[in-house]
């Protein structure tokens, strides 16, 4: 008994927190070292303190270091993304990627990337109003008497073939500029440097604070929106912020790195087995085990079949189908 | 603190489900709701606690409309208990009754640490589940569970408390506890309950008003002695009872037959 209560007890959550921060730096060590060079943890911290020197250095400060940043923020910005929609439609596979708002915010991003591919600093916002407007289309689609699980699923399903179609659409009109957009259909973190973590790490900042500060609105909204009402919750104003929160999480990733699906899906759920459904400690949680699965998987499909690079969204996919068939078996 | 209704009129789809309903709910007593299924208790209920804001007419709390109280305001003066709640899977009772301090925090503040503690410890021991407040609700009985979500509408120090159906689904002495626990926050803390009930000689011993709903409408309202009657029984629910006393004097309707 005294056990079953301290493993429910806010300490261990909070010491589990501990262990995920530690895997989350583990897998950015692990990420900035590993590769075609092996750069060792003592030279990572000479080089952060800037004293480092020689080629490695190099390596590090502008290759290795910067995809390594993009690869944990998208992490973070995917796990939470994921986390809060799975709340927010009360259904366990919501996912950016599976529902469509990761296509919504693709759609609008390629056509910024082959209409006008001066403009990149436009690709993050219009993104997001693509995101917003495949959140907006699945609510309605969904929305009858109420939000079923199910039909968020189907309606997701609906929304992401037909924005899927519009992709191609855009493909074939501009097949001239099509390889650009055809490794970001795959979701790949191959060349992202600086530039690319400028675009994503202001949103990452805002989106963090944003979910965290939702974290408790979050808690109420899961006993119902009867009971939630009950309590005071302005329930559809809480929805309609935190989808527009999850919805620029996505977008700003999907701008950087493309369509990386499962992250979404995946982290929330695992770390709801770890750390239980309190979105205080959940939102974190999910947060760091986002970074560490993240990096390590982009560090794994870097080395694993070097020289040559898989992008790290077919790995994702491969773990992560199987994963939605499990869920879809137990929860629905 | 009082509770009324104004006209109220209330579609489902293109169902009219309440047409022009008026009642006042007294301060300080037990009203129950009765009826027979589908006569639209529950809708009168939610439309009370303002769960549902979709209808024409008015609530009027203290004679201010409802609806332009502020949400979390009125969550301070009205708590509500709906149907059929969702438990999740693995918090604590006292996290569940904690969750009732809710309409006291705001996006930034935590509320007043002392205070909910108080209250929430408050709200444990009247429902009796001081022994519990570690478990996990979902590893409770239905009764247990019931009353931990009673706990979590007392934590926000309400002036008035609605129930729907708060014994539905529980064996006779879950029942029995849970009128008992709402007879008790009446008596002691003066508070104004309005339930929905379904069992007739329950609501009888339990409430100091009824309010009877049938077509759409109020069919009769008043004291249990005054609205319970046999021929009472057979117009609104179609049954012939019979009356008699128990060894405490209390009157008991034993419905018998169907009317054909």
């Amino acid at each position: 008994m005294e056990k079953f209560n301290f493993m429910h007890s806010n300490k261990w959550r909070i010491s589990l927190l501990g262990v995920f921060a530690f895997l989350a730096l583990a897998g950015i060590i692990v990420s900035i070292g590993a590769g075609s060079v092996y750069i060792s943890p003592e030279e990572i911290c000479l080089s952060l303190s800037g004293e480092g020197s020689g080629t490695n250095d190099k390596i590090l400060m502008n290759i290795r270091l910067p995809r390594t940043i993009v690869a944990a923020l998208v992490g973070i910005n995917l796990s939470l993304s994921g986390a809060i929609l799975q709340a927010v439609m009360k259904n366990p596979l919501a996912d950016p990627h599976i529902i469509g708002i990761s296509s919504g915010a693709g759609l609008a991003g390629i056509m910024v990337l082959l209409m006008l591919p001066e403009s990149t600093y436009l690709v993050t916002p219009v993104a997001f109003i693509g995101a917003m407007g495949a959140a907006v289309c699945i609510y309605i689609l969904a929305w009858k008497n109420g939000i079923r699980p199910i039909r968020i699923i189907l309606a997701g399903v609906a929304v992401s073939a037909f924005l899927g179609a519009g992709i191609s659409a855009l493909m074939i009109f501009y097949s001239d500029r099509v390889h650009s957009a055809l490794m970001w259909m795959v979701g790949g973190l191959s060349a992202r440097s600086w530039p690319h973590v400028e675009m994503i790490y202001p949103y990452t900042i805002i989106g963090v604070l944003l979910a965290f500060f939702g974290a408790r609105h979050i808690n109420i909204l899961q006993l119902g929106d009867e009971i939630a009402k009950g309590l005071g919750l302005r329930v559809e104003m809480v929805r309609i912020s935190l989808t527009a929160v999850a919805a620029l999480l996505a977008a700003s990733a999907v701008s950087v790195v493309g369509l990386l699906g499962f992250v979404g899906l995946i982290v929330p759920h695992a770390a709801r087995l770890i750390i239980g459904s309190d979105h205080r400690f959940l939102l974190p949680g999910a947060a760091l085990l986002g970074v560490a699965v993240v990096t390590f998987s982009d560090t794994f499909a870097r080395v694993a079949f070097a020289p040559i690079e898989l992008p790290v969204g077919i790995l994702m996919a491969v773990f992560g189908a199987p994963f939605f068939l499990f869920l879809l078996r137990r929860e629905l | 603190m009082a509770l009324s209704v104004e006209n109220l009129v209330i579609e489902a789809g293109d169902k009219l489900i309440l047409d022009g309903v008026n009642v006042t709910f007294p301060e300080g007593r037990i009203t129950s709701v009765i009826g027979p299924n589908g006569a639209g208790k529950s809708t009168l209920l939610k439309a009370a606690a303002n769960i549902n804001s979709n209808y024409k007419g008015r609530v009027l709390l203290d004679g201010e409309d409802i609806r332009s109280i502020k949400r979390s305001d009125l969550a301070r003066k009205l708590a509500v208990l709906p149907q059929g709640m969702t438990t999740p899977s693995d918090i604590t009772v006292e996290q569940l009754v904690d969750y009732g301090r809710f309409p006291y925090r705001s996006w930034f503040k935590r509320g007043n640490p002392q205070e909910d503690k108080e209250a929430v410890e408050w709200a444990m021991q009247v429902t009796n589940l001081g022994h519990l407040a570690k478990r996990q609700v979902a590893s409770l009985s239905g009764g247990e569970r019931q009353r931990a979500w009673i706990a979590m509408a007392l934590a926000q120090k309400p002036r008035i408390l609605l129930l729907d159906e708060p014994t539905t689904y529980l064996d006779i002495a879950h029942q029995l506890e849970v009128l008992e626990i709402v007879r008790k926050i009446n008596m002691d803390w003066g508070m104004t309950i309005i339930m929905v009930l379904h069992d007739l000689n329950q609501s009888a011993k339990y409430s100091h008003n009824l309010v009877v709903i049938k077509d759409k409408g109020i069919r009769a309202e008043g004291s249990p002695q005054d609205v319970l009657t046999k021929e009472f029984l057979a117009e609104v629910f179609g049954v012939r009872a019979e009356s008699y006393r128990n060894a405490m004097g209390e009157e008991i309707l034993n419905p018998v037959a169907v009317i054909k």
